[in-house]
């Protein structure tokens, strides 16, 4: 009898608490709260910003650039370049040689005002008055217009540095090439270009004056390496 | 005999006594267990459970959050929240971060209020995967930038969590696949109480997080925040 008691109020304990439980366990109400999200990155295109520019330490697309010499006659008389509003080009590059073995320079700078490191991607020759032509020699006074082309083109060259790289030009016909080694230019620096155009010591000569004008260059700078150069 | 008589009468008597004294025990313990019964009777009702999400911390419910930003341009550019309330959950969706720059900051702030009458308790919050990819971002680049510059961009993409006006807040990074995290402190919030709960996304300026160059859409996979009634063990 007082087995059958005991069991009988331990029974009933083990009811109480699994009712207990199932109190319990149907009190743990629950919500939840749900968060549909996305994103869009639109970066400001003029934050990167490289150009051409006269200055060092800022974009200044203003100047005209004065070729230099050895001699002064042809600097004076060779024409002076100028900057393209976009920053890319340089115009007006020309030279007034009286004999061989004379040359003139022009230097720019390329400046990164921009807030990401620039690689040069490629850099080209347009023709000069948008024909094919990269160079056109046109005879002075006294000297005949075939002569005149004979010398250009056998004659003259023109080469160019874009900060340690340097290059010929491709030659009478536009171009344009992706530089053979990486050229980087990074946030807040500037390299320089320069270029050279040369009457070849001891060339053909011509029997009076001709000038010889060049196609505009071109310098396109993007934010990635155009290519894998450490393969 | 009639001694014995008497002396059997008498017998009978206790027993009977005895006998009423138990049945007396005996209804006495199933009257108690019928007070047990009669507690589960009083079960909760799932509606006094009841959280809402809502624009301002006396809101009412639905309604639309105005994300904020030091820019101006950002805010304007990035869209407005939707908050629903619905026999499923809460449902914040329609969030759109528009980023420009590295420093740039987006953030969208609403309320939970607890209008229930029992104390809510955040038990874990986590992010899902983007449909059909096994990633909680998903990048798609626009035209004039890569794949890969992208890929970069989004491995840095962090969103910054906060859920209350004061200490508590948990910052969730945004890459790999779906993860949830256990609230310790399980943040409690008693009957009429309100917690304020913002999402802030930033466009990192960590110099080991690409500068992205050109536009992308970011979609993100489904946060989520589970409360409950009682507190994690």
């Amino acid at each position: 009898m007082r087995n059958q008691r005991k069991n009988k109020m331990i029974f009933i304990g083990i009811l109480a608490l699994v009712v207990g439980s199932i109190t319990i366990g149907f009190a743990a109400f629950s919500n939840v709260l749900t968060i549909r999200s996305s994103a869009t990155v639109n970066p400001d295109p003029s934050t990167f910003n490289v150009s051409l520019s006269c200055a060092t330490d800022s974009i200044d697309k203003s100047c005209e650039i004065a070729p230099t010499s050895d001699n002064t006659s042809v600097a004076t008389n060779s024409s002076k370049a100028s900057i393209s509003a976009d920053g890319k080009t340089l115009s007006n590059i020309g030279a007034a040689f009286t004999e061989p073995g004379q040359s003139v320079s022009y230097t720019v700078h390329a400046y990164n005002a921009g807030q990401y490191t620039a690689w040069v991607q490629e850099h080209g020759q347009d023709g000069v008055n948008s024909t094919s032509n990269t160079r056109v020699c046109t005879a002075g006074e006294g000297t005949s217009q075939e002569l005149a082309d004979a010398v250009c083109h056998d004659s003259i060259s023109l080469l160019y540095t874009i900060g340690e790289f340097s290059s010929f030009g491709a030659g009478t016909h536009w171009y344009s090439s992706a530089p053979p080694v990486e050229l980087k230019l990074g946030k807040q620096q500037y390299h320089d270009i320069t270029i050279t155009i040369k009457y070849k010591d001891g060339g053909a000569r011509a029997d009076g004056p001709f000038t010889v004008e060049f196609g505009d260059m071109y310098f396109n700078y993007g934010t990635t390496s155009p290519k894998d150069y450490t393969s | 005999m009639l001694n014995n008589k008497y002396k059997d009468k008498r017998i009978f008597s206790v027993i009977l006594l005895i006998f009423v004294f138990c049945l007396s025990i005996g209804l006495a313990l199933f009257s108690s267990s019928l007070n047990i019964k009669s507690t589960t009777t009083v079960s909760p009702s799932k509606d006094n459970f009841k959280l809402i999400a809502t624009c301002t911390y006396n809101g009412t419910g639905d309604c639309e959050v105005t994300p904020t930003s030091d820019d101006p341009v950002l805010a304007e550019n990035s869209s407005k929240a939707v908050i629903e309330n619905t026999t499923n959950g809460m449902v914040i969706r329609n969030l759109n971060f528009y980023l420009t720059k590295p420093g740039d900051k987006i953030k969208y702030s609403f309320y939970v209020r607890n209008n229930g009458q029992y104390t809510a308790y955040m038990k874990n919050y986590g992010v899902r995967n983007v449909e059909g990819t096994q990633k909680v971002i998903k990048c798609t680049p626009g035209e004039g930038t890569s794949e890969s510059m992208v890929s970069s961009f989004c491995s840095g993409f962090s969103l910054f969590l906060n859920f209350s006006t004061g200490a508590s807040s948990s910052s969730g990074v945004m890459y790999g696949g779906a993860w949830e995290r256990d609230l310790n402190s399980s943040l409690p919030m008693s009957p009429n109480s309100y917690r304020q709960v913002s999402i802030e996304l930033t466009y990192s300026t960590s110099s080991s997080v690409v500068r992205v160059d050109g536009p992308l859409t970011v979609e993100m996979g489904e946060m989520y925040i589970n409360y409950s009634s009682v507190p994690n063990s």
